[in-house]
């Protein structure tokens, strides 16, 4: 079997999984995209419902994006796998964009059909969090210098973080909210009718595609900056060694 | 489509595109100049083992 952990065998992996992938969204993203503008309009929110077909999908993968970073951190700090951290660091620019997509084209959606942009209700504010922990794990990579610290430090806070996913999830059963209860994902089925739930299915599945895609391209990207790293530091060694074998003692 | 909320409907759908246009472009970007910079180390590597 293919050990995948070793960064060059992930190298290989991703050079024929990535442009399969990505095929995969462009077929699936045109077929919901014809799916949603063909589906017919909601009897209470009109061609508004459009808007649902971005939203939703991008709702779902803002925590599936950080369901795989919770996998990944604990992928570092427990069994210390080598692409454990590099998954981690990549997919939080891309959760940080699929939750800004899910809270802008929300906004969109309410301004029409509530009459406000925003209201600081459960659903909506543990989102407008989830968007600001990934804006955290961003900023706490960039900020420490040493790697192995920044993945270490990166996967205690998104374990801490977790705790916020199933505030999400349930926020509009524990609480009084203006935003809808769920009517996809529930134990006793879907709620929506069949002509409107097919093309958000497809939807979810394209952007799913979409981010695995983009997820092993960043990785892969995360790979070559270490190489690039390690060389470096290779080559500026090698510097100074030349240095301290020509001009002077090393210092003790 | 005549809907009087069509603006706001273009709007989401504008903004979803720019924003995955956005994610695309910048891993594309960042991967070829990471390509091209591990190329040049290489290459400077290779020149100096030479020499």
């Amino acid at each position: 079997m293919l050990n995948i952990a070793n960064p060059t065998n992930f190298l290989k992996l991703a050079s024929w999984l990535v442009p399969v992938f990505a095929v995969l969204t462009a077929v699936l993203l045109g077929v919901g995209l014809y799916l949603s503008f063909l589906a017919p309009a909601d009897y209470q929110q009109g061609e508004t419902v459009k808007i649902m077909y971005l939203h939703v999908p991008a709702a779902w993968l803002s925590m599936f994006i950080y369901g795989v970073m919770c996998s990944a951190a604990l992928g570092t700090l427990v069994w210390r796998h080598p692409l454990a951290d590099a998954a981690q660091k990549a997919a939080a620019p891309l959760g940080a964009g699929f939750t800004f997509i899910c809270l802008a084209t929300g906004s969109l959606w309410g301004k029409p059909m509530w009459g406000t942009w925003w209201v600081w209700d459960a659903r909506l504010t543990s989102v407008l969090v989830l968007f600001l922990i990934y804006l955290g794990l961003i900023a706490l990579w960039q900020a420490i210098e040493d790697p192995g610290r920044a993945a270490r430090a990166a996967a205690v806070l998104t374990l801490v973080g977790a705790v916020n996913i199933p505030i999400i999830k349930f926020s509009v059963d524990w609480w009084n909210t203006l935003h809808q209860p769920a009517s996809v994902f529930r134990l006793g089925g879907p709620t929506i009718a069949a002509s409107l739930l097919w093309p958000l299915l497809v939807m979810a599945l394209a952007f799913t595609f979409l981010f695995l895609t983009l997820h092993l391209m960043a990785i892969r990207n995360e790979i070559y900056r270490r190489r690039l790293r390690r060389l470096s530091i290779l080559a500026a060694s090698a510097g100074e060694t030349d240095l301290s074998n020509t001009m002077m003692e090393p210092a003790r | 489509m005549t809907d009087p909320n069509l603006d706001f409907i273009i709007a989401a759908y504008v903004l979803g595109f720019i924003v995955v246009t956005a994610m695309v472009a910048l891993i594309l970007y960042d991967g070829i100049s990471l390509k091209r910079a591990l190329a040049k180390v290489s290459a400077r590597g290779d020149s100096g083992t030479d020499s």
